[in-house]
């Protein structure tokens, strides 16, 4: 009997000093030493472009307040950062942090040894593309929004993977839209071997909007004739299509696919809430003495009018981009690339070709505009009628209405309407601020 | 461990020496007394007596000391010299001091204890009406402060034993329940759930209050020391009953038991509700001709003469009158080898909350056996049933306010007035139940290897399943589609300890030295199911559904532990405890895997030395204790040492995202506490006193620490900061009265313990915690605070709020910050101060027992004073009522400004847009006393020979009175927030409480 009591204490002594009882890890979900294989990147990637729903939640909403196409009628119990100080905006929500955690993942598969994983050229080729696609996708939004025009910094560049105690600087503008357009060759060599979550041509019309943004015109004409020449899209004959076929119309090109399964977050529920025309519950309608709310004036029969807003009560809603809380946040269109297209050609050119107005003529008509161009206008004329053309078109959807009036150095309609607030007045303080977390944490300035 | 082993094999080579039998007799008042516990303090023999109270013990040597102990009497010592035959007279004694307090692998004589534990006996506990055994604790234990959770069946329990010890971790402290660690919490994993509910059944009222011999308390380091990383935030022991060699006992008891809610939230008639409306629609500019049919009042087709006619209270809609019906049953008894307890319990309750049903039942047996001299063998095992169909708060009672007075419940056609917004509606279409199962138990056998040397080998077992099904109608929910979930989970724990423990006696000097290890695993899993769209609706189970989602998770960790513990005392005067606990865990990190918890205690009996005689008259006993020691809180959850990636799906491609960044160096909390003690009884025990100081320091306070956004994500848990609590305890006790037919007890607990965060690592002064609410945790606050804007009052010349500017203590009313910030946001978010303390000052309880002739009468009163609780849904719902005229005010709005020169703290009611940060303004005090506990007990007089040998009648109030200073927007001062510690002053909506009245009886055969 003691012998059995003996070893069963030796027995327990030896089993309870067993080092490994104590290592005892998650079988649910990843770690970071199971991101080896294709698959893993490919969820790397989707994780990422799920972030872009957040990353642009707000795009549409701040662009579209900032040049004052809309008013906003009611407190939406939101920071106020439609208005701006000398120290610039106020921090847009989380944009910039939901980026960085964007970067983390696609930064993780483009430091990834993908070219030794088990799988095909093509899937190696899809993983690596979706991954420079967003990355340069994401770093020219932020540069759009985060470069300060008086210390000449934008946000700092991360193409690696990054821990808690690593410390960053910020990049210049410079060195970020060199990165982007790295970023975005990159993309399109590897997509165009195979498309992953985003395609070639996707890939192809954001270069050409980038290249656009970097004055690049000749790129940005290349890019986009691309795109158009490719056959791969047509325009919707029904403005209002656009918006509720979303990702599977024949216009669109790229846009984050929302699915109210997996996120209920995102710029569909933004612009579901903030425009609708209701005015209980809509947080923003048309003004009137806004660039758009004066091209409404000129032309009222225009389908983007007529079909894509409401009025009741003498009031103007812009509710029609987004008719519910489950439409796609649309990113690049066909539309978006004519007109970028013929701009991009009066640029390298310097004149106003026949191409030129039966670019922007394909989005007039489609519109049913009465504004139709007819013969061959001179340049600056050309440019002022594309300029219009671009607000008609975007509004309410990127960032492009506040990029374009502050790429054109125009004036934007001050609050009560009655003046106009020059270029000089806003360029120094129209852009977001870094959040103080990350300025206290990095040191910057 | 090699000098575990050394002392191992050290105490096999005990030396044997020359001895012999002595017979002997015990009796009481005449009567044999079996079972008595005879041992030889020299050698650490013993035996016990039998039926008729003999016994024979071996060995035995002149000048051997024998120790005669049995529980309710006086231990007695005989120092033999060469007698053949004993016959020892135990008298009965209520005297404490000789109280077997249960240590934690072990017990200890009240009066050698030097750490500081304290014990309520399960007479406390028996018949209770509360919903689970923890919550018969509040004030019956100082230094213990008991929140319940609510009035509905299986409600959770909020315990902090001296004050709340971590920020994210958990601190509710480890419940052992005969020596297996309870899981504690809810049965079900939250994330699970269909709805927004808070209606999770607490895993501990699964034990059968009934069951319990007796609960200790364990506070201070010396004590909570041996359970390690587990022990910082104190430890309640339960020891569950076992069956007394003699007859057999058969104990049963038949209750029934009526509650309500201890009170009622406050909202406005339909008459009230239409003058402050009318009131604040023509505040707002609007035209008061319009007010019918433009401010949004009438809605769901109700028409102006209908809302006139109607007059609804809606919390009368989702409460009742409770009832609950108990039964319950036991048998005790055994030999002199062979013990046993068995004992089943049946509960049937329908709560106050319309819908809400709950049945338990328990069945327990305990034996333990002797099989010879040397080896013991035991078993304590415990099956319960439950099964709960709990009902919505937010979805239920919580919408009393979300419908109008002046709407009614049911439309004419008798469907649902404004389903969504309908409190019974809520009630009645959604529907949840889970069944659970748990199976506690524990195996052992003890083997004596040598005089004084034990070894006992344990296993427990703690296995719960549970099964839960919800189903919520299609017309709750906004799209119009029914869900319907259906889950199954499991909790599978073991461990496995084996303990060696010597006693042993050398003159005056006594030693009880205990080493073990042990080894625990616990694992989770579950299995969930939720389907969206039927094609009727009488199809609820997800099997129907028309989009099926499936879910699994599991997680495990293991503990593996070395433990040592040394008591010693010479002549029962100077004590000393010596603990050590080596604790090593799945949770910590690569690089701290292993933690050491030491903890030390002296105590000192100074009425025990000679010079103390002349004092004796006054103070027949006086004992100052000091302790010091280290312990560690491990709830830090699972797999935070690991990088995790969490699920986050891209167009129904499966995507994921960092989630968590590892932190080598994580590891358990760790509390240093220093406790000074002084216990007395002074006129042989009349009065007693005792004294607690302690000063507990939590350091590595495990802490979401904010990084930068470029590593993916926004903060690490790290063990960074530092927490201090500090205070003291009383316990003043005073027999009355103690004479055959009259006696009277009285007691009072009283605990006052501070809280304050001490250091944040290289965080600024503040951290705010991620989520629902502004919680903060500030240095040199108290920890879970919150940051809000500072309200200053209604101006009395506009009527409107007043805000407090931080930066040069100017007030601005609402107009004058709009006017100067663009929005009132604007402004909070610059102008917020730490705020409020979610902790009571002083907590405790005033106790008395009278028992005359046959009639006996007990009361509990317990309090809690100083705490604050910021209020939200009802009292921000009240203030912006009007914004959307679709929410009931409460009735102190009725105190408005109206006019200018008006003094008052309810500002001019207005349509405005409601703000929903919440201000000082909701902040209020909240301190209570209450009747916790009131029992009226007469027994019956049996005639000798009667089969029945006790009959007792019983009536017992439950949280019967109440008086509290709280504001009428809360519907009971006892504020239970779930979740840990920060976010304790706030609660979305309240939910009520019961107070019940029981009567029962109780049998003995």
């Amino acid at each position: 009997m003691r012998g059995l009591f003996v070893s069963l204490l030796t027995l327990s002594l030896v089993f309870t000093s067993c080092e490994d009882f104590l290592e005892e890890y998650s079988t649910i979900g990843l770690s970071a030493d199971k991101l080896t294989d294709i698959n893993a990147m490919n969820s790397l990637n989707a994780g990422a472009y799920s972030n872009m729903r957040n990353i642009n939640a707000y795009e549409h909403m701040q662009s579209t307040t900032l040049v004052r196409d809309v008013l906003i009628r009611r407190s939406a119990n939101w920071q106020p950062w439609f208005t701006w100080t000398d120290a610039g905006m106020p921090q847009m929500f989380n944009r910039y942090t939901v980026a960085y955690n964007a970067f983390n993942k696609v930064n993780m598969v483009l430091n990834a040894d993908i070219d030794n994983m088990y799988g095909t050229a093509a899937e190696k080729a899809s993983a690596k593309g979706d991954a420079y696609f967003l990355r340069a996708f994401c770093y020219f939004h932020l540069n759009n929004w985060f470069s300060n025009p008086t210390t000449g910094k934008s946000v700092p560049l991360v193409t690696t993977v990054m821990g808690t105690t690593d410390r960053v600087t910020q990049a210049t503008p410079a060195e970020i839209m060199t990165q982007v357009e790295a970023d975005i060759e990159a993309a399109r060599t590897n997509l165009a071997i195979s498309g992953g979550i985003t395609s070639y041509s996707a890939a192809t019309a954001m270069a050409a909007k980038i290249y656009f943004y970097h004055g690049k015109y000749n790129l940005a004409y290349e890019r986009a004739n691309e795109v158009i020449t490719s056959g791969g899209f047509a325009l919707e004959q029904n403005v209002a299509d656009i918006y509720t076929k979303g990702n599977t119309s024949a216009e669109v090109i790229f846009s984050v696919i929302t699915n109210r399964s997996e996120d209920t977050f995102g710029s569909a529920s933004i612009g579901f809430n903030n425009y609708q025309a209701d005015d209980a519950n809509g947080i923003t309608s048309l003004n009137p003495n806004g660039v758009l709310g004066k091209l409404r004036a000129a032309d009222p029969n225009d389908k983007r009018f007529t079909d894509l807003m409401t009025e009741k009560d003498g009031v103007v809603y812009t509710d029609g981009k987004y008719p519910n809380n489950n439409v796609d946040y649309i990113g690049i269109r066909l539309a978006e690339m004519y007109l970028t297209r013929a701009e991009s050609n009066i640029m390298v050119n310097n004149t106003v070709s026949a191409q030129d107005v039966s670019d922007v003529n394909a989005v007039k008509n489609r519109a049913g505009a009465s504004d139709v161009v007819s013969g061959t206008p001179g340049k600056s004329a050309m440019l002022e009628i594309i300029f219009n053309e671009r607000s008609k078109e975007l509004y309410n959807e990127t960032g492009d209405r506040f990029f374009n009036t502050r790429r054109l150095q125009k004036s934007i309609v001050n609050e009560s309407g009655n003046g106009f607030i020059p270029f000089s007045d806003y360029s120094l303080k129209l852009y977001n601020l870094i959040p103080q977390s990350e300025i206290e944490i990095h040191n910057l300035n | 461990m090699k000098n575990y082993l050394i002392v191992f094999l050290m105490f096999l080579f005990t030396l044997q020496a020359f001895s012999q039998q002595v017979k002997g007799t015990i009796t009481s008042d005449g009567d044999p007394i079996p079972g008595v516990n005879i041992i030889n303090t020299e050698t650490g023999d013993g035996t016990l007596t039998d039926f008729d109270g003999n016994f024979i013990i071996e060995k035995v040597s002149d000048g051997d000391e024998i120790e005669f102990s049995y529980v309710g009497f006086a231990t007695q010592r005989v120092v033999y010299s060469g007698q053949t035959e004993l016959f020892i007279e135990l008298e009965e004694s209520s005297e404490n001091l000789e109280e077997v307090i249960v240590t934690g692998y072990g017990s200890q004589i009240a009066k050698n204890l030097s750490s500081s534990i304290v014990r309520v006996d399960g007479e406390s506990v028996k018949n209770t009406a509360l919903g689970s055994f923890e919550q018969a604790l509040q004030g019956r234990a100082a230094g213990v402060q008991v929140v319940t959770g609510s009035g509905m069946s299986g409600a959770q329990t909020k315990i902090r034993i001296r004050g709340a010890n971590s920020a994210v971790a958990s601190s509710e402290p480890l419940f052992v329940i005969d020596g297996i660690i309870m899981e504690d919490g809810g049965y079900l994993d939250r994330s699970n759930n269909v709805g927004f509910m808070d209606i999770d059944t607490n895993m501990l009222s699964s034990i059968n209050p009934n069951d319990i011999q007796s609960m200790e308390i364990l506070k201070d380091a010396a004590a909570t020391a041996i359970y390690g990383a587990r022990g910082s935030n104190g430890v309640i022991l339960i020891t569950t009953k076992q069956g007394q060699a003699g007859a057999t006992k058969i104990e049963a008891t038949f209750d029934i038991g009526l509650s309500e809610t201890t009170r009622k939230l406050d909202f406005v008639n339909a008459e009230e509700f239409l003058t402050l409306a009318q009131e604040a629609w023509y505040n707002g500019g609007n035209d008061p001709t319009k007010f019918w049919d433009s401010s949004g009042v009438l809605v769901d087709g109700l028409t102006k003469s209908q809302a006139l006619a109607t007059d609804t209270d809606w919390q009368d809609t989702a409460l009742r009158t409770g009832v609950a019906y108990r039964a319950n049953i036991s048998a005790s008894g055994g030999d002199e080898k062979t013990k046993f307890f068995v004992s089943g319990n049946f509960l049937d309750e329908e709560s106050i909350f319309v819908g809400n049903e709950y049945t338990r039942l328990n069945a327990r047996t305990n034996l333990t056996h002797q099989l010879n001299k040397k080896v013991s063998i035991g078993s304590n095992m415990n099956f319960s049933y439950v099964n709960n169909s709990p009902v919505p708060v937010q979805g239920g009672i919580g919408k009393s306010n979300t419908n109008l007075p002046i709407h009614p419940v049911y439309k004419e056609d008798g469907t649902y007035f404004n389903v969504l917004r309908n409190a019974r509606a809520g009630v009645d279409l959604f529907t949840t139940n889970t069944k659970n199962r748990s199976f506690i138990a524990s195996w052992y056998i003890r083997y004596q290897i040598a005089k004084g040397l034990d070894f006992r080998t344990e296993y427990g077992l703690n296995s719960i399943s549970t099964n839960q099904k919800a189903y919520s109608d299609g017309r709750l929910r906004e799209s119009g589609e029914a869900q319907a979930s259906s889950s199954a989970s499991s909790r599978n724990s073991w461990n496995w300890k084996n303990l060696l423990n010597y006693r042993k006696r050398l003159g005056n000097h006594n030693f009880d030295v205990l080493a073990g290890v042990e080894a625990s695993k616990s694992k989770f899993h579950i299995n969930n199911m939720k389907g969206v769209g039927f094609s009727s609706s009488t199809l609820k189970t997800p099997a129907d559904a028309a989009v099926l989602t499936p879910t699994f998770n599991e997680s495990a960790y293991t503990f593996l532990s070395v433990l040592s513990r040394v008591n010693y005392d010479y002549k029962g005067k100077y004590l000393i405890s010596l603990t050590a606990r080596r604790d090593g865990s799945s949770r910590f990190g690569k690089d701290r895997k292993w933690g050491t918890f030491p903890a030390a205690s002296l105590g000192y009996n100074i009425s025990e030395e000679n010079f103390f005689e002349p004092l004796k008259n006054v103070f027949n006993f006086f004992k100052i204790k000091a302790s010091y020691g280290i312990s560690g809180n491990a709830e830090i959850g699972n797999y935070l040492n690991e990088s995790r990636y969490s699920q986050q799906n891209y167009n129904l491609q499966n995507g994921i995202t960092l989630s968590n960044i590892p932190d080598d160096e994580l590891g358990w909390e760790s509390a240093a506490q220093t406790n000074f003690a002084v216990s007395m009884e002074l006129f042989d025990g009349k009065i007693r006193a005792d004294f607690d100081y302690y000063e507990k320091v939590t350091s590595d306070l495990l802490l979401p620490f904010p990084v930068s956004a470029i590593t993916g994500v926004n903060n690490v848990t790290a063990n960074i900061g530092e927490l201090k609590n500090n205070g003291f305890e009383v316990i003043l006790g005073a027999t009355l009265a103690d004479k055959d037919d009259l006696s009277w007890d009285v007691e009072l607990q009283l605990a006052r313990n501070t809280n304050e965060v001490t250091d944040l690592g290289d965080n600024p002064d503040g951290i705010n915690i991620p989520g629902f609410g502004n919680t903060a945790i500030y240095r040199g606050k108290p920890i879970g605070i919150q940051r809000i804007p500072e309200w200053g009052g209604i101006d009395p010349a506009t009527g409107e709020d007043l805000w407090v500017q931080q930066s040069d203590g100017m007030l601005l009313t609402t107009s004058q910050v709009e006017g100067q910030f663009n929005s009132l946001n604007a402004f909070f978010s610059n102008n917020q101060i730490p705020f409020g303390n979610p902790y009571p000052d002083f907590t405790g309880g005033f106790s008395t027992d009278l028992r005359y002739k046959n009639w006996s009468v007990s009361a509990l009163l317990s309090f809690a004073v100083g705490q604050n609780y910021i209020a939200s849904g009802e009292v921000i719902n009240s203030k912006y009522f009007a914004s959307s005229m679709d929410l009931t005010p409460l009735r102190h709005m009725l105190g408005r400004w109206r006019s200018p020169g008006d003094v008052t703290n309810i500002g001019q009611l207005t349509t405005d847009p409601t703000v929903w940060t919440r201000t000082t303004q909701y902040v209020s005090d909240v301190d209570y006393l209450r009747l916790r506990d009131f029992t009226f007990t007469y027994s019956f007089d049996i005639p000798e020979g009667s089969p029945i040998k006790g009959l007792d009648l019983y009536t017992k109030l439950t949280n019967f009175l109440t008086w509290t200073n709280a504001q009428p927007w809360m519907y009971d001062p006892e504020n239970h927030v779930r979740g840990g510690n920060t976010n304790l002053m706030d609660k979305w909506k309240q939910v009520p409480q019961a107070k019940t009245v029981n009567i029962g009886l109780n049998l003995k055969f």
